[in-house]
């Protein structure tokens, strides 16, 4: 008898410690995690937005996201909406995606010029595609192409061809080699992102 | 089981004659997950090391303590908690190693080395002794992992943490990048490392 009191004593003793300590790590570090998060989400959307922070440290990304970023609503839809340093002129207007990838959800930031017509810039924020193959949708080099871009939607939209094959054509870009259900998944994701930030500046209202 | 090992016999019999991944082809599952880069493998081989040699010493320290029908629940319990704090520590400190590394740093708690040792050496041993124990299982692994990213990291990426090593007209081996490029490298490891260690041992046996 003696022994099992002594066994459940033991047992919650160490895990009342135990507890103590991983809830004082937490706390002591959660400003921190929370940081790192926002400064991750701003990055990403900067990107997205295509605004570039001269340096990548936190404070320049988080007061460049804080000037020149605003959410606001454009026929119904939530848009962030990039301004240049005047604070007036848009640069550009993007939209939130998300979709099925190849392993899992795929989601990011894409956006246009204030009309519509060209991509401004993209951002794959979140996925968990294979490294070093889907995964490239993450690298700049991926990004970078589709700026410039038609985002009018003509037929069917953005085309991915072959990695490595010239892509200038105004809806052409290079898919990913070795990783074609990803590159699938995202020109899916795009060409569908498009289509929501044209309904959303389509419309009269709002323009400016 | 009473003599005690020397600091440079224990971390030698982790690192080499008891190696946990070539030896007891123990750990092989985050040996596979994360070695296709250099730098997720570097920081999960020190969390281990860490988690291992930490863990080890608590054990030792409350052996006696311990009632031996609850040693396993106290076991989970005392590498659960490194690992929650490495993980903490991870995210709030170094955030993208954090995120690639994803679940796999939680994993270390079902790690088969570090439970392996706890219940082999540390809980009937000495605090000092257990913790190099710890350290040397760590270490060992440490350094398996090391080796399989040194052979994938280059094959699979033309980078060795993330400087280009291979030239620019290298073609990434994709297989090497994959889960299944790490077993023929891990294969690979486990049979020149056996072919070097076994003919001695087997005379002294």
């Amino acid at each position: 008898m003696r022994d099992r009191v002594y066994t459940i004593v033991y047992m919650t003793v160490l895990c009342a410690a135990a507890t103590l300590l991983m809830t004082g790590a937490k706390l002591a570090l959660s400003d921190r995690v929370t940081e790192n998060e926002t400064l991750r989400t701003n990055r990403a959307r900067l990107a997205g937005l295509d605004l570039h922070p001269t340096g990548t440290g936190a404070r320049e990304v988080n007061e460049m996201y804080e000037k020149r970023v605003r959410r606001e609503t454009r026929n119904g839809r939530e848009v962030y909406v990039a301004y240049e340093d005047d604070g007036k002129t848009v640069h550009a207007i993007g939209v939130f995606f998300s979709g099925k990838g190849f392993w899992g959800p795929i989601r990011g930031m894409i956006s246009t010029d204030p009309q519509g017509r060209e991509i401004r810039g993209i951002v794959f924020s979140d996925h968990v595609e294979t490294p070093g193959l889907g995964g490239r949708i993450g690298e700049g080099w991926f990004t970078a192409q589709f700026r410039g871009k038609s985002a009018a939607g003509e037929g069917a939209g953005l085309a991915f061809l072959p990695e490595g094959a010239p892509a200038n054509g105004p809806q052409e870009v290079n898919a990913i080699s070795g990783a074609t259900r990803t590159s699938e998944s995202a020109r899916t994701i795009v060409n569908q992102a498009l289509r929501d930030l044209r309904a959303a500046l389509a419309a009269p209202a709002g323009r400016n | 089981m009473a003599q005690l090992p020397s600091t440079r016999q224990a971390l030698a019999t982790g690192l080499w004659y008891d190696n946990a991944i070539f030896r007891q082809v123990l750990g092989i599952c985050s040996a596979l997950a994360v070695t296709n880069l250099m730098r997720n493998t570097l920081v999960m081989a020190a969390g281990v090391i860490y988690a291992a040699s930490m863990s080890s010493l608590t054990m030792s320290l409350l052996r006696d303590a311990t009632p031996r029908r609850i040693r396993i629940m106290v076991e989970i319990l005392i590498i659960a908690f490194y690992v929650v704090i490495l993980h903490l520590f991870l995210k709030a400190f170094l955030p993208e190693v954090s995120r690639d590394l994803g679940p796999y740093v939680g994993l270390i708690i079902t790690n088969c080395i570090l439970q392996g040792r706890l219940e082999a050496f540390a809980i009937n041993n000495k605090p000092w002794p257990s913790f190099l124990d710890g350290l040397g299982s760590g270490a060992g692994y440490a350094a398996a992992l090391i080796a399989i990213a040194l052979v994938r990291e280059p094959l699979g990426f033309g980078t060795l943490l993330g400087y280009p090593v291979m030239g620019a007209g290298w073609t990434r081996w994709t297989l090497m990048v994959m889960p299944a490029g790490a077993f023929f490298v891990l294969a690979l490891l486990v049979w020149g490392c056996r072919y070097l260690s076994e003919p001695p041992q087997e005379g002294k046996r």
